[in-house]
C-alpha cells in the first residue's frame, strides 16, 4: 500500500480521490449487475440531471468549508431562488432571461447575507446558516403564497422553455458542458488565485492571516457569496431537470452537497479543499440516489442512507486527522 | 548559532510590530553595531512595508508561515507554481540578499524569521486555531500542539523537500525549527515523532 501511495502519479492525483473514483466505478458495476437496464443511456442522463444541481451546490459549499465554516442553507436557498424567480416568470410575465438572472441574484443576496453575518458580525456559521435555512424556506413560501411553481416545458408555446437547452439538447447533455466549465473556473479560483489562497489559509490559521495584513472578513465573505451564487445557478439546473419546485423543502440537499465535499477530501476543519474530489463525490452521491430509486426504495430510505454516508465520511475525516496527529 | 548581544534579545522577543519599531530605533542608536544593524532595519521594512505607521497592518514573513504550509498542501499537483511563489518571496523579502551578504546578513535574517515564527506560534494557542467540525469544536490543547507541529514541519522541511528547495530554505527552516523547539519543552519530541512517521 505504501508503495502505491508513493507512486508519483498517485501522489499527483491524490490517493483518496483515486479510491473514491474506484468506489464510483464499483457502485456503477454493482448497480448495473443487480438492476436490469441500469446501464442504459436514459439512466446515465438521469444521473447527470442530479449531478448538475447537486454539483453546483457542492462546489459552492466547498469554498465555505475551506474557510472552516459551514452553510446548511444551500438547499433551501436553491429552492427559494427557483420558487421566487419561477413565480416572477409565471405570474408577472418576466422574461426567462431575467428570471434566470433573478435566481442568481437571489442566491447572491443570500450569500451576502450569510457572509456578512459570519465575517462582519461574528455570528457562528452554524447558527447563521440554520437561521438562513428557515428564512429561505419561509421567504419562498410567502412569495409564492405556499403554491408550488412549475417552470415552462421545452415545448411551451410561450417559447420560454428554451432555458432547458442549458440542461439537455436532444440527447446531448449540455448541462455537463456548463458544469465542466464551472468546475474549471472554480478550480482555477481555488488553486491559482489570491482569493483561493486566502480562503484556504483562513481555514488553516485565521488569526495569523489577519495579523499578516489580509482583510480576512472580505475573503471569508467572498466564500459565502460564491456559495450563494452557486445555489442560484443550481436552482436553474434543478428546474431545468425537474420542472416543479415546492415551497418549504430543499434541506435534504444540504447533506448531499456537504457529503460530496467531505468525501472528496475537503477537510471539515478548513484549510484543505479539493474541487476535483468534490466533483467525484457529487457523482458518487448522484449515482447512489439513482441506484436507490431504481431499487424502488422510498425517499425516506434515501434520506437515511445519505445521512449515514455523511456520518461515515465525517467520522473518516475526524479519525484520519486523529491518526495524522 | 547566530549569537546576538543581549540588548537585541528584547527586540526579537517582542511580537508587536509597533513596539518592535520603537525598540529598533532605540537599539540602533544605543547598541554597538555587530555588523547586522543595516540589515535589521532593511529586513524590518521589507517585512512590514508600513512598519513606521501608528498601526502596522502587514507582516509578510508571518504570511509566509501560513502560506508555505498551504503551498505544501497544494504542491503535489502544482510544483512549479509553488516553487516560483517561494522563490519570489525569497527575492522580494530580502532573504536572498541577506544570505548572499554572509554572516551579518544571515544573523539579522535568522532572528527576523524566528520573530515571525514566534508570532505565528502565538496565534496557534488561540481558540480559533484549527477548530474542527465546521468551526463548532475548538481543539484540545494536545490537538493544538500536534497541529502546530505538523504546520511547522509543512512550512519548513515539508515544503522544502516537496519542492526541492531544501538548500534555499535552509536558513528559514533552521530559524523556524529553533523557535519551535523553544516554544515548549515537549516540542522536540513531537517533531522527532512526526519526522520518524513521515519517513
Amino acid at each position: 500500500m505504501k508503495t502505491i501511495k508513493e507512486n508519483a502519479l498517485v501522489k499527483k492525483l491524490g490517493f483518496n480521490r483515486i479510491i473514491l473514483f474506484a468506489i464510483l466505478l464499483l457502485m456503477y458495476v454493482v448497480f448495473s449487475l443487480i438492476i436490469p437496464g441500469f446501464a442504459g443511456m436514459a439512466r446515465i442522463m438521469s444521473i447527470f440531471n442530479y449531478v448538475y444541481f447537486l454539483g453546483f451546490l457542492a462546489l459552492g459549499v466547498t469554498f465555505v468549508i475551506a474557510t472552516g465554516g459551514i452553510d446548511f442553507s444551500i438547499g433551501p436557498v436553491m429552492f427559494c431562488c427557483a420558487l421566487m424567480s419561477g413565480y416572477m416568470l409565471n405570474t408577472y410575465g418576466v422574461p426567462v432571461v431575467i428570471s434566470i438572472l433573478a435566481s442568481i441574484a437571489i442566491g447572491f443576496c443570500f450569500g451576502c447575507f450569510n457572509g456578512s453575518l459570519v465575517a462582519f458580525v461574528g455570528v457562528p456559521p452554524f447558527i447563521v446558516s440554520m437561521a438562513t435555512m428557515n428564512i429561505a424556506k419561509g421567504l419562498g413560501s410567502v412569495f409564492t403564497k405556499t403554491q408550488s411553481v412549475s417552470w415552462p416545458q421545452g415545448n411551451d408555446p410561450s417559447g420560454n422553455g428554451w432555458f432547458r437547452n442549458l440542461v439537455k439538447v436532444g440527447d446531448v447533455p449540455t448541462g455537463l458542458i456548463v458544469f465542466a466549465v464551472a468546475v474549471i473556473i472554480l478550480f482555477i479560483v481555488m488553486n491559482h488565485t489570491k482569493a483561493g489562497r486566502y480562503i484556504l489559509c483562513l481555514g488553516s490559521n485565521k488569526e495569523a492571516v489577519r495579523l499578516s495584513g489580509v482583510d480576512v472578513r472580505k475573503w471569508q465573505m467572498l466564500a459565502y457569496v460564491i456559495c450563494g451564487l452557486m445555489a442560484g445557478i443550481a436552482a436553474i439546473f434543478f428546474v431545468g431537470a425537474y420542472t416543479t419546485v415546492q415551497p418549504g423543502l430543499g434541506d435534504t440537499y444540504n447533506n448531499e452537497a456537504i457529503a460530496s465535499c467531505v468525501m472528496g477530501g475537503t477537510s471539515m476543519a478548513g484549510g484543505l479543499a479539493s474541487i476535483g474530489g468534490t466533483v467525484i463525490g457529487v457523482f458518487v452521491i448522484s449515482l447512489l440516489q439513482e441506484g436507490i430509486m431504481a431499487l424502488r426504495m422510498t425517499k425516506e430510505v434515501q434520506m437515511i442512507i445519505t445521512g449515514l454516508i455523511v456520518i461515515v465520511f465525517v467520522y473518516a475525516d475526524v479519525s484520519a486527522r486523529r491518526r495524522k496527529n | 548559532m547566530y549569537k546576538i548581544s543581549p540588548g537585541w534579545t528584547a527586540y526579537y522577543k517582542e511580537i508587536q510590530p509597533e513596539r518592535r519599531f520603537q525598540l529598533l530605533e532605540t537599539l540602533l542608536a544605543e547598541e554597538a553595531d555587530d555588523g547586522s544593524n543595516d540589515f535589521r532595519k532593511h529586513l524590518y521594512f521589507l517585512r512590514h512595508p508600513d512598519g513606521n505607521a501608528e498601526k502596522v497592518s502587514t507582516d509578510l514573513y508571518l504570511w509566509q508561515c501560513v502560506n508555505f504550509g498551504q503551498i505544501y498542501d497544494t504542491s503535489s499537483v502544482f510544483k512549479k507554481s509553488g516553487r516560483r511563489e517561494i522563490e519570489k518571496f525569497l527575492d522580494d523579502a530580502g532573504y536572498s540578499e541577506a544570505v548572499k551578504a554572509g554572516p551579518d546578513g544571515e544573523r539579522a535574517l535568522y532572528w527576523e524569521i524566528r520573530n515571525a515564527a514566534r508570532r505565528f506560534f502565538k496565534t496557534c494557542t488561540g481558540s480559533d486555531y484549527r477548530r474542527t467540525l465546521f468551526g463548532l469544536l475548538g481543539p484540545g490543547q494536545k490537538d493544538q500542539k500536534q497541529h502546530m507541529t505538523l504546520d511547522t514541519w509543512k512550512m519548513t522541511e515539508g515544503v522544502g523537500k516537496r519542492l526541492g528547495l531544501e538548500e534555499k530554505l535552509a536558513l528559514w527552516t533552521q530559524a523556524v525549527m529553533d523557535e519551535y523547539k523553544d516554544a515548549d519543552p515537549t516540542a522536540s519530541d513531537r517533531m522527532n515523532a512526526l519526522k520518524s512517521k513521515s519517513r
